[in-house]
C-alpha cells in the first residue's frame, strides 16, 4: 500500500504528457493538464500540515506558479508532482510557523472545520497533527496520507530513511496518546525502523 | 493504530480534495512568468557583480597559502564522479543522483545524514550555523539495486557549503563533529567510530543495527565525514545495507574537499 511511486498525488496523477492526439502538446497545456489532475491532491496533501483550507490553497497555488516559472525543467523532469509537492508544503509550513505565534488553538481548530462534512474525528486528527513538530507532521502526511514509501519520503525531506522511521514512529506514538489511545507504545519505545 | 491513521486521514483526503478551490490554471502561468522574469533580471545583476569580483579579487586559499588567480581546468570536476568511488559487487553499480544547488534557504532536499538528519536535514540546511543565503551543492550516487521497499541499497551524498569567512566554516564543521558525536548518546543502538588519525578530517565508520521489534527495518552501516578549506565546508556520507559495505575511506573526503576547493 505504501509503494507508489514518487509522483503520487492521487489518483489522476500523472506526469504531463509529451503529446496528445494529432499534435504535440504545447507546454502551456502540458501545464494546464497536468494542474487539473493534480491540484486538488496537492491541496489535499498540505491541508494537514496547516490545517487551513485557504492556507493550504495558497501554498498549493504558490508552488504551481513557481512551476510554471520553470516549467522548462520541471515539465520535462521525471516527477514535477513531487517537485510541487515539495515546494508546497514548505511553504505551507514556513506560512504556518509565521502565524503560529498568531493563532490560538481553538481557532486552528474551527480552520480545520472549513472543510465541508469533516468529522470530528478529522478535526480531532487535524488538531493532533498541528501539534506534531513540523519534520513529524511532514512525514506522517507523505508516508500515510500519500502512501509514498519510506526511499521517496526520505529524499522528498532531506533526511535518511532511518530518521523517516524515527519521525513515523514518534509521530504516530504522539498521535496515539493525542487521540486517547491506549495501546500506543511508550515514549521510550524503539525508533529506528518502522513499526509493524 | 496504522490502519486506523491511515483510513482516517484517506478519507480526511478525499474530503479536502473535493472541497478544493483551485485557481484557474491561466492566472497561475501569469504568476509564474512573473516570478520568471524577476529571476532572470535577479541573474543578470549577480552574473554582473560575479564578473567584477572575478576581474580584482585572487582565489581564497586557506592556511596561509599563497592567493592564485588558477581556475581549474576546464570540465575539471568539483566534486566527487563516478570513477571516484570505490567499487560495488558484482550486479550493483552507482548511479548520479539529480545535482542540487542554490540557497539553504532554498533548499528543499539536500542530504541524508543517519542520526543527524533532523539535526542538519533541510535539511541539511537547518543547522543554525547555516544562514539562509549560504550557497550549496549537493551531489550523490545511489547504488542500482535500490529500487523496491525493504530492499534498500545504499547512497552516497556529497554536501558542499560556502560559509562567509574561515571562521564560519570551522565553526560548521565543529559542530557537525559534536553532533556526530553525540549521536551514540541519542540514539543508543548507533554505534560510530572516530578515525582521529586526521584532525582536520573527523571521519566516521558507523552502524545503525536493525531492531528486530520493528518491521522492516535493516542492518545499516555508513561513513560520515566533515571537512572544510577556508570558507569551503564538504559533507560525505555514504548509508546503505550493501554487503560488505563500499570501501569509502578518509581519502574520498580529502579528494572531494580538494574538488570542491578547486571548483570554487
Amino acid at each position: 500500500m505504501h509503494g507508489g511511486g514518487s509522483g503520487s498525488v492521487g489518483p489522476d496523477t500523472a506526469a504531463p504528457e509529451q503529446g496528445g492526439g494529432d499534435r504535440p502538446q504545447e507546454p502551456h497545456e502540458q501545464f494546464d493538464a497536468f494542474y487539473a489532475s493534480t491540484v486538488r491532491w496537492m491541496v489535499a496533501a498540505v491541508y494537514p500540515l496547516t490545517g487551513s483550507l485557504a492556507d493550504a490553497e495558497d501554498a498549493v497555488h504558490e508552488a504551481y506558479a513557481r512551476a510554471w516559472s520553470r516549467w522548462s525543467t520541471i515539465g520535462d523532469g521525471a516527477d514535477p508532482a513531487g517537485w510541487v509537492r515539495v515546494v508546497a508544503q514548505r511553504l505551507a509550513v514556513s506560512a504556518w510557523r509565521k502565524a503560529r505565534n498568531r493563532r490560538r488553538a481553538h481557532e486552528r481548530s474551527e480552520a480545520a472545520a472549513t472543510v465541508p462534512g469533516i468529522e470530528p474525528d478529522h478535526v480531532a486528527l487535524v488538531a493532533a497533527l498541528q501539534r506534531l513538530p513540523v519534520p513529524q507532521r511532514r512525514v506522517i502526511v507523505l508516508f500515510h496520507l500519500l502512501d509514498l514509501p519510506v526511499e521517496t519520503v526520505a529524499r522528498e525531506m532531506g533526511c535518511s530513511e532511518g530518521a523517516v522511521r524515527v519521525r513515523l514512529t514518534r509521530a504516530r506514538q504522539a498521535l496515539a496518546r493525542a487521540l486517547g489511545n491506549v495501546d500506543a507504545p511508550p515514549e521510550a519505545a524503539p525508533t529506528t525502523g518502522l513499526e509493524a | 493504530m496504522t490502519t486506523e491513521l491511515d483510513r482516517t486521514l484517506h478519507a480526511l483526503r478525499d474530503l479536502t480534495a473535493a472541497a478544493a478551490r483551485p485557481e484557474p490554471a491561466s492566472a497561475l502561468r501569469v504568476r509564474g512568468a512573473r516570478l520568471r522574469r524577476r529571476r532572470h533580471a535577479t541573474r543578470i545583476a549577480a552574473a554582473a557583480v560575479t564578473l567584477g569580483l572575478l576581474g580584482t579579487a585572487a582565489w581564497a586559499w586557506p592556511d596561509g597559502a599563497p592567493a592564485q588567480r588558477t581556475r581549474p581546468p576546464v570540465g575539471a570536476p568539483a566534486v566527487l564522479t563516478g570513477d571516484d568511488l570505490p567499487p560495488l559487487r558484482d550486479g550493483i553499480t552507482w548511479t548520479p543522483r539529480q545535482p542540487q544547488s542554490g540557497k539553504a534557504g532554498d533548499s528543499v532536499s539536500a542530504l541524508a545524514v543517519t542520526c543527524l538528519g533532523e539535526l542538519i536535514g533541510p535539511s541539511a540546511l537547518r543547522n543554525p550555523l547555516v544562514g539562509p543565503d549560504v550557497p550549496y551543492m549537493s551531489t550523490g550516487f545511489d547504488t542500482s539495486n535500490r529500487t523496491a521497499r525493504g530492499r534498500f541499497g545504499g547512497s552516497m551524498v556529497e554536501l558542499v557549503l560556502h560559509m562567509s569567512d574561515d571562521a564560519a566554516a570551522e565553526a560548521l564543521v565543529a559542530d557537525l563533529a559534536a553532533r556526530m558525536g553525540d549521536c551514540t548518546t541519542r540514539e543508543p543502538t548507533f554505534h560510530g567510530t572516530l578515525d582521529d588519525r586526521h584532525p582536520e578530517l573527523p571521519w566516521w565508520s558507523w552502524s545503525y543495527p536493525r531492531d528486530p521489534r520493528i518491521v522492516p527495518s535493516f542492518d545499516t552501516q555508513g561513513f560520515q565525514g566533515f571537512a572544510r578549506s577556508g570558507r569551503t565546508v564538504v559533507v560525505l556520507e555514504y548509508e546503505g545495507t550493501v554487503q560488505p559495505p563500499p570501501a569509502f575511506t578518509v581519502e574520498h573526503l580529502r579528494t572531494a574537499l580538494a574538488r570542491a576547493v578547486a571548483g570554487g
